[in-house]
């Protein structure tokens, strides 16, 4: 395994910001927040709504 | 979203964190983060423990001595919750947070801003829910399961109870969502899923389980609250609802999040074992199927909580086989563990230890788990001590000591040096004598037909009371020498080489110790 490192910083998310792999990168992670942040939703309001409904 | 960075921070190098306080309060870092998450707990280890020494201290003899009863009931709700929500939880996910970027060679978490927003909702929640206790008619005293109708009987702590639990959950809903994006889409290239380190693993499946569950304790609490205070009859027969709706909402919350407390715990003894059996783990992809069935079948037990409450003959027996189905990739995991210590050119340091401990002992909790999983059983020791033995012996020697056993082991990677090896074998010792001398007993009080959440008991229970209290004691105080040992190894001590163990494996070792404040901003190549 070889380690590099490098005494530049980006934020999160190699290679650095502003690249197209890094940009894709960021898309896919905020696709994935989303629907992750939809399914707590679901389950949240889901819930109570299954209950009004009985 | 930060992981959308402006060339900026590239050009300028914010390379050196900001000192004094404003360091923790806007930082973004994860090693940071991850500290935080981790003193918070210990904290809240001492506050949980302190009320754990109220309640033992009062069942040391029958009787009335020590506290009124009310007084008490809160002690013991606060202490579930405390120990829950407060310390178990978040030692995880600041484990996840020092750890999984490290294991996988990402510079970050995916989402650092949210990261640090998850953190510090934590202490507003506690300063919140720990202030109830000051509250006209004092804080919740119903019990951490907060059943209605009697948790409706709650004073004015009520709506701020509920609030704090609602802060908690977002807290950890932010941080599932956290963990899984970072791991789906900040893996160094080469690190693929099948060769992820276990605890990064056991994680991933921990956080989906986080956003299943954490919204429906959400809902639940939500409709406690409009039946309070807004007219509605979800959980009250009067109006058309049914209080034991709520606990079958609760506990389809209430089982998966007791596994959110022991998958992560299973993800670090399997880190730990192979390193100081010198071996690789055993049976890796049987141990990534075997935590992905216990996650899917935690999802269909919840009922074995109610088995009392009244269920058709149906529904008792599947839910009785549902919870012995989990025996099986329990049974697996167990199994790797011991056939990856089998022939180990081992040794004994404080974090093997406590992973050997955890083993031994969690195994006596899944036991118990099954005795109490025979429904027809249950009817004798549900709401015993039996059940409170039981769940100790998993969250204890089980969850906590895998807590323990993290920090002695990553504590020389984190601060750069070695901790007090005697000290640390010492603290060892004496936890795992006192979580016996004070758990055991339980069993035998349980079985007895001593009932759980009582301040006062007859006269037969005192001796194994008494046993109980002075194990409590002892396993309390031996707390201190941890928290000493830690201390004094942030502060300083014997450097700690980069590997620090001979036989440890993974990226986070290739890196120095303590590690530089950024990791991994070119990405390491995993052949
Ligand atoms: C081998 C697998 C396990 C089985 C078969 C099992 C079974 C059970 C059963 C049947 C009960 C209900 C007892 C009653 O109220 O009458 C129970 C309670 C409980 N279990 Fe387990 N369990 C297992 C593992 C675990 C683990 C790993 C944890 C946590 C890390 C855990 C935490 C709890 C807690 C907290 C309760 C009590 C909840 C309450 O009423 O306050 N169990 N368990
Ligand atoms: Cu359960």
């Amino acid at each position: 395994m070889t380690v590099g490192r490098s005494s530049k910083v980006a934020m999160a998310g190699q290679p650095p910001s502003g690249e197209p792999a890094s940009r894709e990168r960021a898309t896919r992670a905020r696709r994935t927040v989303l629907v992750l942040a939809a399914l707590a939703g679901l389950f949240y309001f889901g819930f109570i709504l299954m209950m009004v409904w009985r | 979203m930060s992981t959308v960075s402006s060339s900026h921070d590239l050009e300028h190098g914010h390379a050196e964190p900001p000192r004094g306080l404003t360091r923790w309060l806007i930082t973004t870092n994860h090693k940071d983060i991850g500290t935080l998450y981790l003193l918070f707990s210990l904290t809240m280890f001492f506050i949980g423990g302190a009320m754990a020494l109220i309640i033992r201290a009062e069942l040391f003899q029958p009787g009335l001595q020590i506290v009124d009863p009310h007084f008490f009931n809160q002690m013991t709700t606060m202490h579930a919750l405390v120990m829950i929500f407060g310390a178990v939880m978040p030692a995880f996910v600041g484990l996840a947070n020092w750890l999984i970027p490290m294991m996988i060679g990402a510079p970050d978490m995916a989402l650092p801003r949210m990261n640090n927003w998850s953190f510090w909702i934590m202490p507003f929640a506690f300063t919140l829910l720990l202030s109830t206790l000051f509250m006209p008619g004092g804080g919740p005293a119903g019990g951490w399961t907060l059943y209605p109708p009697l948790v409706l009987q709650t004073g004015q702590a009520f709506p701020f109870v509920i609030l704090a639990i609602h802060m908690m959950g977002a807290s950890s809903i932010m941080g599932a969502i956290n963990i899984i994006a970072t791991i789906l889409n900040l893996r160094a290239p080469g690190m693929t899923l099948m060769k992820m380190p276990l605890f990064v693993w056991t994680w991933l499946i921990t956080a989906y389980l986080l956003i299943a569950v954490m919204p429906v304790l959400a809902g639940a609490v939500t409709m406690l609250l409009t039946d309070k205070f807004f007219g509605t009859s979800f959980f009250n027969a009067g109006g058309g609802g049914d209080p034991v709706m709520f606990q079958h909402i609760f506990w389809f919350f209430g089982h998966p999040e007791v596994y959110i407390m022991i998958l992560p715990a299973f993800g670090i003894i399997s880190m730990i074992i192979p390193t100081f059996a010198r071996k690789p783990l055993f049976g890796y992809a049987s141990m990534v199927y075997a935590t992905a069935s216990i996650a899917f079948l935690s999802f269909i037990v919840w009922a074995h909580h109610m088995f009392t409450v009244g269920m058709p003959l149906a529904g008792e027996l599947f839910f009785m086989y549902a919870t012995m189905l989990i025996a099986v990739p329990t049974g697996v995991k167990v199994f790797n563990w011991v056939s990856t210590m089998w022939r180990g050119a081992m040794t004994f340091e404080t974090p093997m230890l406590f992973a050997i401990a955890f083993v031994i002992l969690f195994t006596i909790g899944g036991f118990s788990g099954l005795m109490l999983a025979i429904a027809p059983a249950d009817f004798q020791y549900h709401d015993t001590y039996f059940v409170v033995a039981h769940f100790h012996y998993v969250l204890v020697p089980g969850a906590v000591f895998s807590i323990m056993a993290a920090a002695y082991y990553w504590l020389p990677k984190w601060t750069g040096h070695m901790y007090d090896e005697k000290l640390g074998k010492l603290h060892f010792w004496l936890s795992v004598i006192g979580v016996n001398v004070l758990f055991f007993p339980q069993h035998f009080l349980g079985l007895a037909g001593m009932p759980r959440r009582i301040p006062d008991y007859a006269l037969q229970f005192t001796e194994f009371n008494m046993i109980s209290t002075v194990g409590a004691f002892l396993f309390g105080f031996s707390q201190l020498l941890f928290a000493y040992n830690v201390i004094q190894t942030i502060r300083g001590g014997a450097k700690a080489t980069d590997q620090v163990w001979e036989g440890a494996h993974g990226l986070e070792w290739t890196l120095s110790s303590p590690p530089p404040y950024h990791t991994f901003t070119t990405a390491p190549e995993v052949k």
